[in-house]
């Protein structure tokens, strides 16, 4: 089997397909921490960016996804000390103005839940139960321990299950 | 086996063979699960807007970037354990990811930009641990807009640098030519183990007739790199020294920034056993030191930060109306972006025990002298 990332390094081509297959997760990502089309658009450009010219540097001590990650979530962070202190936007429409039994649909619920999040609590729910990681792997792109890690997602647990109607018994 | 262990291993993602047998029997534990199912499907269906642009990087970068990497042969360095390590990586060849493939991050749409069906794409994270034994940028090569001089002293701080210019190549960088990192130097006297203050040269090399805030040649500029959540970066860059007061309140060091109050318990939070939140009523003259944002009389929700540390805190003392000193610290506003809490960096608190008298520290072991009003404890 042919080395994904030597292939890379070696042909134009190969490089402009591996951005291309990587960017929808690149993308995805950003966009879920952001909830700003025109932001999570520049910061996956910059991730990009960074993947071209930074990838000969990648030395397969950890996956090329939390490799990939951990640059999404450190241009992330700059983006936040850039832009110093934001409200995340809402989604589409507008939370707080909306009925309440539109609140409690689900969608709006899970979109409430992510804009009100702290932001390491945020990073934490979209990279363990969006993109699947583990706690290890999670730990990893955070550069924080597995048990902080553990900590907060048992947090997470439970503000969800306050946040849920009827005690975890979703419609 | 009890539930809550077992809920627990759940949302880590660990479950043992017998948790799972528990869960085909246990209805409590089936519903948890049914509920993790659900949030994890709510989240992988959110709605993700087609982007607008094509987001990679220019024609010109790419190739550059090639150019680069084909200078820099990655195999030839490879030492003979780690050809190993790729060979034996090869042959198990395992798929170890099990995330969820977005279709296309547009609801499934194709790309704005083409580049062919994301469908018949393979996941480019599927393939785990591939050896690359390639050195960082430390090749004379010029060819990339940013090099890192192979004389770097201090490649650590050099190589952060190097990556805060390259994410500026559009403005900051405009009308520069090549530049070259050169060396760092540490100031003598740092702030504390999260701040590096010092000074970096750079050989610049200008476009004829640019117009640019460096000039032709060596140039000297000094820089401000942090440490937060375990990660270094730099935070600025100046033409002039940093010094303590240019240095954000989150990232000095805990015991320099943080004001200590004295209040009673109102509320806390515990998730686990683990203290998550205190709040605290604090006294008319709670405040020892005037800081904005913190006054007597003001319920205040102090979070706490538990670090990299396993929580191992004594929670007994948490009682309604217990008296409590505290120490507290500002958030980092660019982590915590829209909060105003503040939270303890360290647990750095004391609590009192009418029981006995005395103050304790988090780990129960009694305090005689309290720093808050000089006098001494230890008789109530």
């Amino acid at each position: 089997m042919k080395d994904i990332i030597q292939e890379a390094l070696q042909s134009e081509q190969s490089l402009t397909r591996l951005l291309q297959e990587i960017e929808p997760y690149v993308y995805r990502l950003a966009y879920c921490l952001i909830r700003h089309q025109q932001d999570a658009e520049d910061v996956a450009q910059e991730v990009l960016y960074k993947v071209c010219t930074k990838l000969s540097s990648y030395r397969g001590d950890s996956s090329l996804q939390t490799w990939v990650y951990a640059l999404v979530m450190n241009t992330y962070r700059d983006f936040l000390r850039r832009r110093k202190v934001r409200h995340a936007e809402p989604l589409a429409e507008d939370v707080s103005s909306a009925s309440f039994e539109e609140q409690v649909d689900l969608k709006m619920l899970v979109d409430k839940i992510l804009t009100d999040l702290p932001e390491l609590d945020r990073q934490i729910l979209v990279l363990r139960f969006q993109n699947g990681l583990s706690v290890k792997e999670v730990a990893e792109v955070l550069h924080i321990s597995e048990a902080n890690v553990k900590t907060r997602v048992f947090r997470l647990k439970q503000q969800l299950q306050s946040e849920f109607p009827h005690g975890g018994e979703v419609v | 086996m009890n539930c809550v262990n077992v809920q627990n291993a759940l949302w880590i993602g660990q479950l043992t063979d017998d948790m799972v047998i528990h869960i085909q029997h246990c209805d409590k534990c089936k519903e948890e699960q049914c509920f993790l199912q659900t949030i994890t499907a709510q989240l992988s269906n959110l709605s993700v807007p087609k982007p607008t642009r094509s987001l990679l990087p220019d024609a010109r970068i790419i190739r550059a970037s090639v150019k680069k990497a084909r200078r820099r042969p990655a195999w030839r360095s490879m030492t003979t354990y780690s050809a190993i390590a790729a060979i034996a990586l090869v042959v198990a060849g395992g798929l170890t990811w099990a995330g969820h493939v977005p279709d296309h991050p547009a609801d499934g749409q194709t790309a704005a930009h083409g580049g062919g069906n994301a469908a018949a794409v393979s996941n480019p994270f599927s393939q785990q641990g591939q050896s690359h034994s390639n050195q960082l940028a430390t090749s004379a090569s010029t060819t990339g807009i940013v090099d890192v001089s192979p004389t770097a002293s201090n490649p650590d701080q050099c190589k952060l640098i190097e990556q805060y210019f390259d994410k500026r190549s559009a403005t900051t960088l405009k009308g520069i030519k090549h530049m070259t990192i050169v060396d760092f130097t540490p100031d003598a006297k740092q702030p504390n183990a999260n701040v590096i203050l010092g000074s970096f040269k750079m050989e610049i090399q200008l476009e004829a007739g640019a117009a640019s805030p460096y000039s032709n040649g060596m140039n000297t500029r000094f820089v401000e790199i942090t440490k937060q959540e375990g990660l270094w970066t730099v935070e600025q860059v100046a033409s002039s020294p940093f010094d303590n007061g240019d240095i954000g309140a989150w990232n000095q060091s805990f015991p320099s920034s943080a004001v200590q109050i004295q209040g009673t318990i109102m509320d806390w939070k515990l998730v686990d056993n683990i203290l998550m939140e205190v709040t605290v009523k604090i006294d008319p003259t709670g405040v020892k030191d005037p800081t904005p944002g913190l006054q007597g009389g003001q319920t205040l929700p102090i979070s706490i930060d538990h670090g990299n540390i396993t929580p191992n805190v004594k929670t007994s003392f948490l009682k309604q109306g217990e008296t409590v000193i505290v120490k507290v610290a500002q958030a980092n506003p660019a982590m915590n972006a829209g909060m105003t809490v503040f939270h303890t960096a360290s647990l750095d608190y004391l609590y009192h025990l009418e029981s006995d008298g005395w103050f304790h520290a988090m780990d129960g072991s009694k305090i005689g002298d309290l720093p808050h009003n000089g006098s001494t404890s230890g008789n109530g």
